[in-house]
């Protein structure tokens, strides 16, 4: 038997397996990204409660002791912002001469939900809403068809758009009551629809408008398909192999759907719009920030998950954005400044009379302002940017700065700095929602 | 109980760095320094729960996430613990490389956390230099100290023992 002194020492496994440990965070798997969250939010309550600082401060006795009556949404959004947002929202809405609202009506909803718009799906587009919405309902952006409502297997909605691969839809183009060709357009998941078995003896030409034809019903259906005369695009040609006999034509659709900040969705009579049901807002105080590098702009709320706040709120300070929950323990909440950074929000550039949806990412500062990455449009410059809706807790219409061009550099005036007046976070609806 | 310790040795070092670092333009890091000495006893079994929580502590005071630092102390715990078995523990140019190695490999991970654009990227600035190099300085310093105040405890024991046995008389 060997004596103490001389066996061989064991090998230690622990340090691969904090390795792995490490590892598994970066790990784009819900379910692992979850767990390291909740193990972050344990260690930053503990840190709360074994270090509490600035807790009681009179600014948070101040916070609490406000009247609910401020936590009205409208007046803590910037007036002109709102107004602004109005008047791009009546072009998203669809005529209501045109009868495809039936008995119910339609509404507003933003699309992109944080996600950059190059990485959209090109078969889907997220709604950047918490409200439920309803399925099988068509999607406009005013005259335009985009596509259906579509509902998922886990309860919520998605919007399916209409160069989907295997999307078909009866269609017609031409010159109305002239010249008319009936096809069927098919989705095949590029931008543009393919025209598959068009009428014979008429001609298509590059330019046509292209719009739904309600497929015939059944006598005494119950529910039609109302959208005929709903636009989906113009034809353009298809490019087709060298000596090919026959012409492809395609449809492509008016707008981008990539850059659409909002699309009009028909809600059934009864079904709330998302405008009555949204994230709700919650008064409270701005802390110093409790981060160690210097680099980053980190604030934090003496508020956290007892109140209802979880990671992803918005926080803002008189109607202007000022930074999101990246950490929501008990008793306390880390936000991440719009100055920090890397700060990415989902966002509407108001400018030339529409608004655009791209993701915000500030990538640094300049002297004036903040450095962040050009929109994907060209004329950005002067334009007002405010938050889009999205699902985590970020309402629409909270100002973040104008854009303006610095040799060769998107800049964002009125990001840095500290703005003053109602610090409020955003929460997303739950059982406290008729409380403070 | 090692990972409660931990933790709360991870939080008191953030909060005493980031009152450092408010004070003074060059700070230490002392996630480092505290790994570092961690790992010059990665023998005892416990090592592992301290390791773990200290980093999970100091974790609530930094912006990036738990993951890259636990990364960075296991890409460090990899490179260092082996090496134990081929150096000499006591001297001061192996501490201080203790130290540094915790440190580059803390940044290391943050760095790598965000290639995957997980983290942002951030400048290097003087700082980023000078505090693992701190680190270095520090940690053979603290050993030094920490063992000369251990051996005074131990003789001040010892001397109030013999004062006891030379009296009769409990102590003062």
């Amino acid at each position: 038997m060997m004596a103490d002194g001389l066996r061989e020492p064991r090998p230690q496994r622990w340090p691969a397996l904090l390795v792995l440990a490490g590892v598994s965070g970066m790990v784009p798997l819900p379910l692992l990204q979850r767990a390291h969250e909740l193990v972050e939010e344990i260690a930053f309550t503990g840190r709360g409660l074994l270090l509490p600082d600035g807790a009681e401060t009179p600014e948070v006795q101040a916070a609490e002791q406000l009247s609910p009556d401020l936590t009205s949404k409208p007046r803590l959004l910037d007036e002109r912002v709102v107004t602004l947002l109005e008047e791009l929202r009546r072009r998203v809405l669809p005529p209501p001469s045109r009868g495809w609202q039936r008995d119910g009506r339609f509404g507003v909803i933003p699309v992109g939900g944080g996600v950059a718009p190059r990485r959209r799906e090109a078969e889907e587009l997220r709604a950047a809403t918490v409200a439920p919405l309803p399925p099988d309902e068509p999607v406009f952006h005013g005259e335009q068809l985009i596509g259906f409502s579509r509902a998922r297997a886990d309860g919520t909605t998605r919007i399916e758009r209409l160069t989907r691969a295997g999307a078909r839809l009866l269609a017609c183009a031409g010159a109305p009551g002239r010249r008319e060709a009936r096809f069927l357009a098919v989705g095949d998941g590029t931008p543009t629809l393919r025209v598959a078995l068009a009428d014979h003896g008429v001609a298509l030409a590059e330019g046509d408008l292209a719009w739904v034809v309600d497929p015939p019903t059944a006598p005494g259906a119950a529910i039609a398909r109302d959208i005929g005369g709903a636009v989906i695009g113009r034809i353009t040609r298809g490019t087709t192999p060298e000596g090919a006999a026959k012409e492809e034509w395609r449809v492509e659709p008016l707008v981008a759907p990539e850059l659409l900040a909002e699309v009009a969705l028909r809600f059934p009579p009864g079904f709330p719009l998302p405008t009555e049901v949204g994230v709700y807002p919650f008064v409270t105080a701005l802390l110093p920030d409790g981060v160690i590098d210097p680099r980053r702009s980190f604030r934090r709320l003496p508020h956290g998950r007892e109140e209802g706040l979880t990671a992803g709120a918005a926080v803002s300070v008189g109607g202007k954005l000022c930074g999101r929950v990246v950490r929501a323990g008990h008793g306390h909440a880390l936000v991440r400044s719009l100055a920090d950074p890397g700060f990415r929000v989902a966002a509407l550039l108001l400018a030339g009379g529409r608004a655009t949806a791209f993701e915000l990412v500030v990538l640094g500062s300049l002297e004036d302002g903040l450095e962040v990455a050009p929109p994907p449009t060209r004329d950005w410059d002067g334009g007002v940017v405010v938050t889009a809706g999205s699902a985590d807790g970020c309402p629409e219409g909270l100002l973040i700065g104008a854009l303006f061009a610095r040799v060769g550099r998107c800049g964002l005036a009125g990001g840095a700095g500290a703005p003053e007046g109602t610090v409020v976070a955003w929460r997303l609806p739950g059982a406290w929602s008729e409380q403070r | 109980m090692s990972l409660l310790l931990g933790g709360l040795l991870g939080l008191i070092l953030g909060a005493a760095e980031l009152e450092l670092r408010q004070r003074m333009p060059v700070a230490p890091d002392l996630a480092a320094v505290a790994l570092g000495g961690l790992l010059l006893q990665a023998g005892r079994r416990r090592t592992v729960g301290w390791v773990i929580g200290l980093l999970l502590g100091f974790s609530t005071w930094s912006a990036d996430r738990v993951g890259a630092l636990w990364l960075g102390g296991g890409m460090a715990a990899l490179l260092l613990v082996p090496l134990r078995e081929v150096v000499f523990l006591e001297s001061a140019w192996t501490q201080a490389l203790f130290a540094l190695v915790a440190a580059v490999a803390l940044r290391s991970a943050r760095e790598l956390y965000a290639w995957f654009d997980l983290l942002p990227r951030l400048p290097f600035t003087a700082a980023s230099f000078t505090a693992p190099l701190l680190a270095a300085l520090l940690l053979p310093i603290l050993l030094r100290v920490g063992g000369e105040v251990g051996r005074m405890a131990r003789r001040l024991v010892g001397w109030i023992g013999a004062w006891r046995a030379r009296t009769g008389r409990q102590a003062p």
